[in-house]
């Protein structure tokens, strides 16, 4: 077997393409050659190093508030990442509690409740497959607003959000296979609550649905955006079209629960951000994904899988002091 | 400012390594998004055994060491059996990974090598680095098969590996 064809299987593991049959295949060489993990190694750092220059380069261009030309396509599948934080406040020599900024506090005491939603007032999110540009409405991938269904019934009210497809009008994505939809949620009222740096909120939602044999798992979700309002305005505007996680202020890390697939049981997941106090607007994301790995298995289609109860509760918690 | 005490220390040892410590995470987890998830826990863990740390001992080797327990544990969750490392061959690769991952002056000739790209190809490079983007979205927005973006993706870094070699490299006169 020659470099090229190692060159090939280690590309593929960076692109994040490899066939199970070429991973095991690179991993019998890295195991079994030292000379192939120094190659290894020297591929990789230079993945390492290219990324670490384009996101140095991101960083320069939002500081700066010179954001990029749009994509056009879907770009929520994000991440949180409050290390930033911390780090920036190392680098300030602030070696302080502002290590925990942005990170889950255990203790939380419900104070305020932001939003909630049980869906009652029948009106249909919208499925273009945008973020909100505005408060008042979900918007995303294809979900509906039903009433109770033959073995399932919403868990508080008439009403519940139906999970629907893993695409959105006008774009079928058959790869795709999580179902997402999204609110914009205005803390500006809140702004008095914000400014100590103590405020954090917790997002919940109850999740429930089917998971017949051969099908799923399935894994609910829950993510928080915070944001400030140049961005909101900005992309109301149509002048910054590009992904929030380019100029939001801070996310959370993704909630993942296995949905239990018993309709008769609603299960119940949260997710906590601690808000910088410059926070202006909460996007929410609730949706769920399809883990089904059967060769074949279509992920795209849902409609068996609901949410309902969702609840936004803003508190003080103080930051955990370091020592 | 009084003297920091022995946790400072060691954070500030984190944040002075991050990029190391992330470059060595991102060659082990292919996406991008997890291996910011498992910085954070890798950082938090960090903070949470800064007492062990003796500072005269090697700081990457002891933070990978950390990072790699990290990766395998968020491997569990992958869907996919090919996007992940066995934990025997990350065993492997941990001990042989370079302490000095990447050094500046690679990363400061760079851009002269990325501006040697061909447009598309550092358009490419833009959408799976800059935006995060994989392959197959890449090939959907461009037109082109998750195959050809895959391929032209290998190429540009090999290209920029032997670009970034041959400009740090001191010429023989």
């Amino acid at each position: 077997m020659n470099d090229e064809h190692l060159d090939r299987l280690i590309q593929g593991h960076l692109n994040g393409t490899l066939t199970e049959e070429e991973r095991l295949e690179l991993e019998h060489r890295l195991q079994h050659s030292a000379k192939d993990r120094q190659h290894f190694w020297e591929e990789a750092g230079t993945h390492a190093l290219i990324h670490s220059h384009f996101k140095s380069q991101l960083g320069a261009e939002n500081a700066s508030g010179d954001p990029r030309p749009a994509p056009t396509f879907r770009m929520w599948r994000s991440r949180w990442h409050p290390f930033a934080a911390a780090a920036a406040g190392l680098v300030m020599g602030l070696v302080s509690a502002s290590l925990v900024f942005g990170f889950v506090v255990p203790s939380l005491k419900p104070r305020i409740e932001v939003f909630s939603e049980n869906f009652e007032s029948g009106v249909q999110p919208k499925t273009d497959g945008i973020q909100p540009l505005d408060t008042g409405y979900w918007g995303g991938d294809f979900v509906e607003v039903v009433g109770p269904q033959p073995a399932l019934r919403p868990a508080d009210g008439t009403h519940m959000l139906r999970l629907v497809r893993a695409d959105h009008e006008g774009r079928h994505i058959p790869e795709s296979f999580s179902c997402d939809s999204f609110r914009l949620v205005d803390l500006r009222p809140y702004r008095k609550e914000l400014t100590g740096g103590e405020a954090v909120v917790r997002f919940s939602a109850l999740f429930n649905g089917l998971a017949p044999n051969g099908q799923g798992p399935y894994i609910c979700t829950l993510k928080l955006y915070a944001l400030d309002a140049a961005l909101v305005e900005d992309r109301k505007s149509g002048s910054f079209q590009a992904s929030i996680r380019k100029r939001m202020l801070a996310d959370s890390s993704c909630t993942r629960v296995q949905l239990d697939g018993d309709p008769a049981t609603w299960q119940s997941a949260d997710n906590e951000l601690r808000l910088p106090p410059e926070t202006e607007y909460l996007l929410l994301q609730v949706g769920m994904s399809d883990h089904n790995l059967q060769p074949g298995a279509q992920r795209d289609a849902f409609g068996a899988q609901f949410v309902d109860g969702i609840r936004l509760i803003l508190a003080q918690s103080p930051k955990i002091p370091l020592r | 400012m009084s003297n920091p005490s022995h946790e400072q220390k060691v954070l500030q040892l984190f944040v002075s390594h991050q990029s190391q410590i992330k470059g060595f995470i991102l060659a082990l987890l292919p996406d991008f998004a997890s291996a910011e998830d498992v910085l954070q826990e890798t950082f938090l863990v960090v903070q949470r055994k800064a007492s062990e740390f003796d500072l005269t001992t090697s700081f990457t080797a002891w933070a990978f060491r950390i990072a790699k327990f990290q990766v395998m544990k968020a491997q569990t969750a992958y869907r996919r059996k090919a996007d992940r490392f066995s934990d025997a061959t990350l065993e492997a690769l941990a001990e042989c990974a370079p302490a000095d991952l990447f050094e500046d002056r690679r990363l400061s000739v760079l851009p002269a090598c990325l501006a040697q790209l061909a447009p598309q190809a550092r358009k490419i490079m833009d959408l799976f680095y800059g935006e995060e983007h994989k392959p197959r979205e890449i090939a959907a927005r461009l037109g082109w098969s998750a195959g050809a973006v895959s391929v032209a993706l290998s190429r540009s870094r090999k290209m920029l590996r032997e670009c970034i070699q041959s400009k740090i490299t001191p010429s023989v006169p």
